[in-house]
């Protein structure tokens, strides 16, 4: 066997290859199949592809077929959605002249100059540090990018990469299962929190100091307490609670099923407090005649909550909502903290695919392209957001009681 | 209030209501504050009960506790070894002592005043003195520094004298001296020789005696396996513990002790505490002589000019023996001398002589110190006694030391890493002003002169938004490393001026703000400027005060991006201190180092929740 074997290599990098090979060769060692040879040289290629980007010439001309012609598709889309669009909007202004050109008295050519200099320095900033780096990082997508050596431009084979990759596909699973788990456990919440506390009479101020306390810490400290309290010894906080009531003591993190829910529970339980300001805040804005209405025609307390209070805030619970799944797509840093991707990468989210790519494979074009494909599943969701609000914002509601 | 109708409010059915969203916010509020009452308990932890999960750390109201905590401290907290070695006991860590019975007061102080005064510093060590990190300063170490610092002057001094290059005054601290352990030997070092030389002035509660009987104890307990049983039953003895088998002065009568008590001596008991009778030294020169064979070559071995064995000394210098020259004498210990020329010197043994010389028989030493001894061997300093006796006198001290020794440790952290507060306040300043500054500007210019792009730019400012921050992080960081912009406030601030969501909220309030307000204001006669400081500013108080709470909350805790850009750990922040501190600091301590850090926060909080909730604030549809 001797004669055979090699030593190991130990470069800066090669510890890479053990988060693949070693529950491959798990996997072998459970199995006990015969034909171990077959499933290691399928390792040995797909640490290849991983580490190395190396795909075999055949297939990668078959990839690079599909990926072309996914990547010009999209692009005929977005442009024949922008022709359309531009179209209708040349329509509507044709067919509504008067309020096309409307002049407000206190619109000159001077206050236009004025207004652009007000907002000056808020364009320049977010060019200068979201939109120019946006492109740049598109550029980066396109090619094969190390930080200190040169990089040459590559096309679409980050893209091809990215949508080969098993973890990435992975990662797009957990992102939409933990966006929509966020969603279910934790929107409601805050919502119905600002009800209650609009509702009682004595003690919200309180209340609602109490309730904000868990934000007050920051989400970092957050993540840590809690993977305390999750440790999977009897003396953790979650297993001495479950012991009481007569459960056996859990794995919590490690379990890769109960894991996803575990990172979630942290975050529904910082957000209640600071996510209800707003809606408590829009909550006192109600005129109180439309509940006196309300009354006078007989509504109970729930026809109440819901044609009265619900539909007034409408509009601010599906901005929230679009905000929530914005903000859980952009959830990395926790579950960075708490599980680094999780047990048997069932916490792998592409937030994380993407960190991983740039920080620890050092491989920024991969990572930056997987960061725009992540991008573009949410730039729908901001382009319906703003659609809603435009269409709604014919209220007006005077300020101040 | 306005969806439960003010009349009928006292009706029974409203009332149950009212009852029923009392219970389920109460009961949401104690599910929310448990993790953060845990956090704070956990806070003022240490070692031994950083696993305990109560509201109310235990040692406030159980003696047992403090004292475990005390000890712990004071032996070393992950060094159960070190307590049972000590006291011959077989506990499996320090949360697991029980609970002694009421100390005799009068033999504790009479052992007290024996030990300050009458057993030699070099039967003493430092107790308090292990640190679970060298950054985790223990009170050993504090005095030891100081007195270093005020006998050289300052670190360089320091440096210069000792050979050594510390970086910090941090970086000193005193050997852990292993007395009891035969394989160890002092170094001459000058930072032993300063240890010694404040070793005699320091106060005596830093310091405890060690006992050799302990090492007796230790080694029948793993003899054994820690099973009494067993030692009974090989010397058809009946002790109830370990700690109760004597040490004896001389070759035991048993057989199967006299045997183990060789082997201990020989193999286990340190040189340093030994007394050889000068009649060893013929049977040491034969000794000698067996293994150099001639004197000629024992002088070549060690460059030494002897004419015969016989004028070879005994060494003498047990305490700081060089090791290498010790090795024959060593050696003849283990395997030839014989044990009756060999006297242990243990602090038992020193009291019990002290004792009997003073009172003259047991019975007389039963009566004045009400104790109640049978046997010589059962006079032995009140180890255990002497510990809780402290502990049950020193109550208050010691739990008010408990509770804020974190909260000190991690403050003097902050400080001693000050550049951080400096750096997080600026850094916090700026943004929160500038961003005061831009974005309502911004939202204003949008709302006000009902420009026809104003959706367009809205979008524009939003859609970035979309994108992960990974995205922008990578070229930003290689934008500001060609500006040599890295590891400087601009890096930290410049990419956060400006928010696009915040911009969108603004606008949104803006726009409630009436048309009639612009027109009257103009009527009399106020500029833009004017419009915009004296009315528009007022007005909008709370949305203000929402997005400087929101604005503070990310800026406080972002620590991902500012690690990757200010990687000097002079432009820090709190947060990535924080953070670091997680790879050497004890769970407690980063608990006690999170609740500082969460003070800021809740003092923002209630400024801005005070101006939010004051007006009605925010609009309801946009």
């Amino acid at each position: 066997m001797s004669a055979h074997s090699f030593p190991e290599p130990y470069l800066r990098g090669t510890n890479n290859i053990y988060p693949v090979i070693d529950p491959a060769l798990h996997e072998i060692c459970i199995r006990d199949s015969v034909n171990y040879q077959k499933e290691l040289d399928e390792v040995a290629a797909r640490i290849n592809t991983k580490l190395l980007g190396y795909v075999p010439e055949k297939t990668m001309r078959w990839r690079k077929l599909i990926t072309y012609s996914i990547f010009l598709t999209a692009v005929i889309l977005i442009s024949l959605l922008a022709f359309l669009y531009i179209r209708k909007h040349k329509a509507l202004l044709k067919r509504l002249p008067q309020q096309a050109k409307i002049k407000h008295f206190l619109m000159t050519g001077s206050l236009s100059r004025t207004a652009l200099f007000m907002m000056l320095p808020a364009l320049l900033t977010i060019i200068m540090w979201q939109y120019v780096p946006l492109f740049y990082s598109f550029y980066i997508a396109l090619t094969d990018y190390t930080i200190n050596a040169g990089s040459t431009f590559i096309g679409l084979n980050n893209f091809i990469d990215a949508l080969w990759q098993p973890d990435f596909w992975i990662g797009v699973k957990n992102t939409f299962l933990y966006v929509g788990l966020t969603v279910f456990m934790g929107f409601l919440g805050p919502i119905l929190l600002a009800l209650l506390l609009n509702e009682i009479p004595v003690g919200s101020m309180l209340l609602r100091f109490i309730y904000f306390l868990p934000a007050a810490v920051s989400p970092l400290v957050v993540s840590l307490l809690w993977v305390n309290f999750y440790a999977p010894t009897p003396e953790g906080l979650f297993n001495q609670i479950s012991l009481f009531f007569g459960f056996a003591p859990q794995e919590w993190l490690q379990n890769p099923r109960m894991a996803m829910i575990c990172i979630i529970l942290p975050g529904i339980w910082q957000n209640l407090g600071i996510g209800s300001v707003f809606y408590l805040a829009a909550l006192k804005n109600i005129p109180e005649d439309l509940y006196e209405v309300a009354d006078l025609d007989g509504a109970d307390i729930f026809l109440k909550t819901w044609h009265v209070t619900l539909m007034s805030i409408k509009p601010l619970i599906l901005i929230q909502l679009i905000g929530t799944i914005i903000a859980a797509f952009h959830a990395t840093q926790r579950i960075l903290v708490m599980t680094q991707g999780g047990p048997a990468k069932a916490t792998h989210t592409l937030g994380l695919e993407i960190f991983y790519g740039a920080f620890q494979y050092m491989r920024f074009g991969y990572a930056t392209a997987v960061a725009w494909i992540m991008g573009s599943f949410i730039v729908g969701f901001t382009f319906m957001q703003l659609n809603y609000v435009r269409k709604n914002r014919q209220h007006r509601v005077s300020i101040g009681k | 209030m306005p969806i439960i109708a003010k009349i009928g409010r006292s009706s029974p059915r409203v009332r149950t209501i009212m009852g029923i969203f009392y219970v389920l916010l109460i009961t949401g509020a104690l599910v929310v504050l448990y993790p953060f009452l845990l956090l704070l308990s956990h806070s003022v932890a240490s070692e031994t009960d950083q696993y305990d999960h109560t509201i109310i750390p235990r040692y406030l109201h159980n003696d047992t506790a403090l004292y475990q905590k005390h000890v712990a401290d004071k032996y070393g907290h992950r060094f159960i070894k070190n307590y049972n070695r000590r006291y011959g006991t077989i506990y499996k860590a320090y949360n697991q002592i029980p609970k002694e019975q009421t100390p005799n007061k009068t033999y504790v102080d009479v052992w007290s005043d024996f030990k300050d005064n009458r057993i030699p510093h070099s039967m003493k060590q430092a107790a308090f003195s292990f640190e679970l990190h060298r950054k985790f300063t223990s009170p050993v170490n504090r005095i030891f520094r100081k007195y270093t610092l005020s006998k050289y002057g300052d670190l360089n001094a320091i440096n210069k004298h000792s050979n050594q290059h510390y970086t910090s005054i941090q970086d000193l601290s005193i050997f852990h001296e292993d007395f009891l352990n035969n394989n160890w030997f002092p170094d001459t070092s000058q930072r032993a020789n300063d240890w010694e030389e404040l070793k005699q002035n320091i106060d005596a509660s830093l310091l405890y005696t060690v006992n050799g009987e302990g090492i007796w104890h230790y080694f029948l307990s793993n003899k054994y396996h820690q099973n009494i049983a067993l030692l009974n039953q090989a010397h058809g003895s009946s002790y109830k513990a370990f700690n109760q088998v004597p040490f004896r002065e001389k070759r035991p009568t048993n057989t199967q002790e006299a045997i183990e008590w060789e082997t201990f001596i020989r193999t286990k008991w340190p040189l340093r505490f030994t007394r050889i009778a000068p009649e060893a030294l013929a049977s040491y020169h034969q000794f000698l002589e067996h293994r150099y064979t001639s004197i000629a070559h024992y002088n070549k071995t060690f460059s030494q000019t002897f004419k015969s064995f016989n004028e070879i000394a005994i060494p003498t210098d047990m305490h700081t023996a060089n090791a290498s020259s010790h090795l024959d004498w060593r050696d003849f210990f283990r395997e030839t001398i014989d044990l009756k020329y060999v006297e242990c010197i243990t602090a038992e043994r020193l009291f019990r002589s002290h004792l009997l010389n003073q009172h003259g028989n047991i019975q007389r030493i039963n009566l004045a110190l009400h104790t109640s001894f049978v046997h010589y061997y059962d006079i032995k300093p009140p180890w255990i006694q002497a510990d809780w006796h402290d502990v049950l006198t020193n109550r208050a001290s010691y739990k008010g030391y408990f509770l804020f020794r974190n909260y000190r440790e991690v403050i003097e952290y902050i400080f001693v890493h000050g550049r951080s507060l400096m750096v997080t306040f600026i850094f916090l300043t700026t943004v929160l002003v500038a961003q005061l500054i831009i974005n309502p500007l911004c939202a204003y210019a949008l709302s006000r002169f009902k420009l026809r792009h104003a959706d367009k730019i809205i979008l524009f400012l939003l859609v970035t938004m979309a994108f992960p921050i990974e995205v922008t992080m990578i070229p930003n960081f290689i934008t500001m490393r060609y500006f040599g912009l890295l590891n400087s406030y601009w890096a930290l601030i410049l990419p956060a001026i400006a928010n696009g969501y915040f911009i969108f909220i603004l606008k949104g309030y803006f726009d409630t703000i009436p048309i009639d307000l612009y027109e009257a204001a103009d009527l009399d006669g106020a500029s833009e400027k004017d419009i915009y400081f004296k009315i528009i500013t007022p007005l909008s108080h709370p949305i203000l005060a929402w997005m400087t709470l929101r604005s503070f909350m990310i800026a406080y805790g972002a620590f991902m991006f500012a690690m990757i850009l200010c990687q000097d750990s002079k432009m820090w922040t709190l947060m990535v201190w924080i953070y670091e501190m997680q790879n050497w600091a004890p769970p407690y301590l980063i608990s006690a180092a999170l609740i500082i850090a969460a003070v800021p926060s809740i003092i923002v909080f209630i400024i801005c929740q005070r101006i939010i909730m004051r007006d009605t604030g925010l609009p309801t549809t946009f």
